[in-house]
C-alpha cells in the first residue's frame, strides 16, 4: 500500500508500509508466487494482458491504466485500451499495448 | 472469472461520470460484480456493460462513489427473451383462439331459417328443437334426413326442408306446402252463393243462372247463380257458375279509445346497458343500478359476433338503450282519431268499397261506426 504526503516546505515524501516480499517467500516455500497473491500477468500477442492478483485501478484512461499490486504498481501503457471484463482480482485488457512498467 | 453470464441474462449499457471513475470500478469489483466493455469514452466519463439484474446495485455504488449513472440502452438477452417470451405468449393465445375456434366450430350456435311464409321462425325453432337442433348443439353427429324427417312429421305444413351447416351457423331452408287447386269435374254443376246477407246491386253472370235480381234481399249462403242451366230441349246442363255480384252488406266496426292519455316527451340522455348472453346466461356489463331504468324506454339490440356466414361465436352482444321520458299532461281522446281508426278497420275487413258511413257514439268515448259496403 503506497501513501503519498506533501510535508509542508519538504517536498513529496513516500511513505510505504514494509512490504512482503512475496517472491522471497515463495521461493523459500517452493510455491509459484501467484499462490501467494504475487501479480500474475499473462501477454497474450499484442493486444491482449490478463492480470490476476491485482489490488484495484489506481487509474485509467485509454492509453494508460495502473493497476495497484502488493509490491507496488503495474503501468500499462499503449493506445486504445479497452477493459473486456474487469472481476473481483481479475482484469482483461484489450487494445495495442506498447509497454508494462512495474512501479515499486 | 466465477459468475457465468449468459446471453439470456441481459445487459445494460450504462455511462459513468465522476470525478474518480475507478473508485467505482473498484467498488463494484469489492462488491462482487462483473463489469464487461470497459471503455473510456471521454476524461472522468466511462462505458459499462453489467448484467441487467445487477443494475440496481451498480447504480447504489456509483451514488456512493458520488458518480452519475445514465442507461445508454437495456439489450441483451433478456430483453430478447421477453420479447421472445411475448411473441411465445401471442402464438400460445393465438393457437388457443384457434384451436377454441375449431372446436366451437362443431356447435351451432346460430340457426337461421329461410323459406317460410305462414310458419313463423318460432314455430319452426320450436319443432327443431324437439328434433334434436338447439343452439349449442354438436353438429356433426346430426343426421340431417332423420331431422327432416321428423319435422315432416311434426309440421303437417312443411313440404320440404333442410339443414345447412357452415361453420357454427345452422341455416333452416324450409318450402311450405302449398294448397293445391280444386279440381272439378267437367260435368258437376257449381253454385255461386252469398258470403253475408245484403242488398244486390249489380250482377254480372259470366256463366250459369241468376237466380237474383238487383234491389233483392239475399240472406247468408243463399245462392245467387245456379250451375244447373236448363235448355228449351229440356235438358239440364251442369256448368260452373261464374259472375260478380255486387251487394250493399252491413259492417259494424267498435273502437274503444281510453278516457285520459299522457303525451310523452323524451327527456336528455341515454342509458346504455351493455350485456353478453351465453345461451340462456346474461352478463351485464356496466350496470350501475336499476334505478335508472324506471321512467324509460327500452331499446334492445341483439348482435350476432361472429365472421359473417361462416363462423359465429356462443355469445351475442346485447345493447340495451333506455331512453328516459316525462309524461305530459293528460288529455280527452279526439272523435276524429276513432272514425280514422275506423276506417282503416274496416277498409282491410272488406274487399269493396265503402260508400256509407255512419258513426254512432255512446258514452263519451266508445264510437260505434256503422258502414255499409
Amino acid at each position: 500500500m503506497r501513501r503519498v504526503i506533501e510535508l509542508y516546505g519538504q517536498g513529496v515524501v513516500d511513505l510505504r508500509r514494509k512490504k512482503l516480499d512475496l517472491d522471497s517467500a515463495a521461493e523459500k516455500l517452493t510455491l509459484p508466487g501467484e499462490a501467494l497473491g504475487a501479480l500474475l500477468v499473462t501477454v497474450i500477442g499484442r493486444r491482449r494482458i490478463l492480470i490476476e492478483n491485482h489490488l484495484g485501478i489506481e487509474q485509467y484512461s485509454e492509453e494508460y491504466i495502473r493497476l495497484g499490486d502488493r509490491a507496488g504498481a503495474l503501468c500499462v501503457y499503449g493506445s486504445r485500451l479497452k477493459i473486456r471484463v474487469l472481476g473481483k482480482s481479475k482484469l482483461a485488457l484489450e487494445g495495442e499495448i506498447r509497454s508494462l512498467e512495474w512501479e515499486a | 472469472m466465477k459468475r457465468h453470464w449468459p446471453i439470456w441474462q441481459g445487459t445494460v449499457r450504462a455511462e459513468i461520470r465522476g470525478g474518480e471513475p475507478e473508485r467505482f470500478l473498484n467498488a463494484c469489483t469489492e462488491a462482487g460484480l462483473v463489469l464487461r466493455n470497459i471503455e473510456y469514452t471521454a476524461p472522468q466519463t466511462l462505458n459499462i456493460s453489467l448484467p441487467a439484474e445487477d443494475r440496481d446495485r451498480m447504480e447504489r455504488i456509483a451514488a456512493l462513489c458520488i458518480c452519475e449513472t445514465a442507461i445508454l440502452s437495456p439489450v441483451g438477452g433478456s430483453e430478447r427473451g421477453r420479447r421472445r417470451l411475448r411473441k411465445e405468449r401471442l402464438l400460445i393465445l393465438t393457437a388457443a383462439f384457434a384451436l377454441l375456434l375449431a372446436i366451437s366450430s362443431l356447435f351451432i350456435w346460430d340457426i337461421e331459417v329461410v323459406g317460410n311464409e305462414s310458419l313463423s321462425k318460432g314455430e319452426i325453432l320450436r319443432a327443431l328443437s324437439e328434433s334434436g337442433i338447439t343452439e349449442g348443439c354438436f353438429w356433426p353427429t346430426t343426421d340431417v334426413d332423420a331431422v327432416r324427417s321428423r319435422m315432416l312429421l311434426r309440421e303437417e305444413s312443411l313440404a320440404w326442408m333442410t339443414l345447412n351447416v357452415r361453420g357454427s351457423r345452422a341455416t333452416v331452408a324450409v318450402l311450405e306446402r302449398r294448397e293445391k287447386p280444386p279440381i272439378y269435374a267437367e260435368d258437376s254443376a257449381a253454385d255461386l252463393t252469398a258470403r253475408r246477407g245484403g242488398v244486390i246491386g249489380e250482377t254480372s253472370v259470366k256463366n250459369g243462372r241468376a237466380l237474383v235480381a238487383r234491389g233483392q234481399v239475399v240472406a247468408e249462403g243463399e245462392t245467387l247463380v245456379s250451375g244447373r242451366m236448363e235448355s228449351e230441349t229440356g235438358q239440364t246442363r251442369l256448368v260452373r257458375s261464374e259472375g260478380e255480384i255486387i251487394a250493399e252488406t252491413l259492417h259494424e266496426q267498435q273502437i274503444f279509445l281510453c278516457p285520459e292519455s299522457y303525451e310523452k316527451s323524451p327527456r336528455h340522455g341515454v342509458h346504455l346497458i351493455l350485456g353478453l348472453q351465453c345461451g340462456k346466461n346474461r352478463i351485464n356489463l356496466g350496470l350501475k343500478g336499476r334505478k335508472v331504468l324506471d321512467g324509460c324506454d327500452k331499446i334492445k339490440k341483439e348482435y350476432i359476433i361472429g365472421i359473417k356466414d361462416c363462423f359465429v361465436f356462443p355469445l351475442r352482444l346485447i345493447v340495451e338503450e333506455y331512453r328516459p321520458y316525462e309524461m305530459g299532461a293528460a288529455y280527452s281522446p279526439d272523435p276524429t282519431e276513432a272514425e280514422m281508426r275506423a276506417r282503416l278497420a274496416l277498409s282491410e275487413e272488406i274487399d269493396g268499397e265503402v260508400t256509407e258511413i255512419d258513426f254512432a257514439y255512446e258514452d263519451e268515448n266508445i264510437a260505434v261506426h256503422r258502414e255499409i259496403e
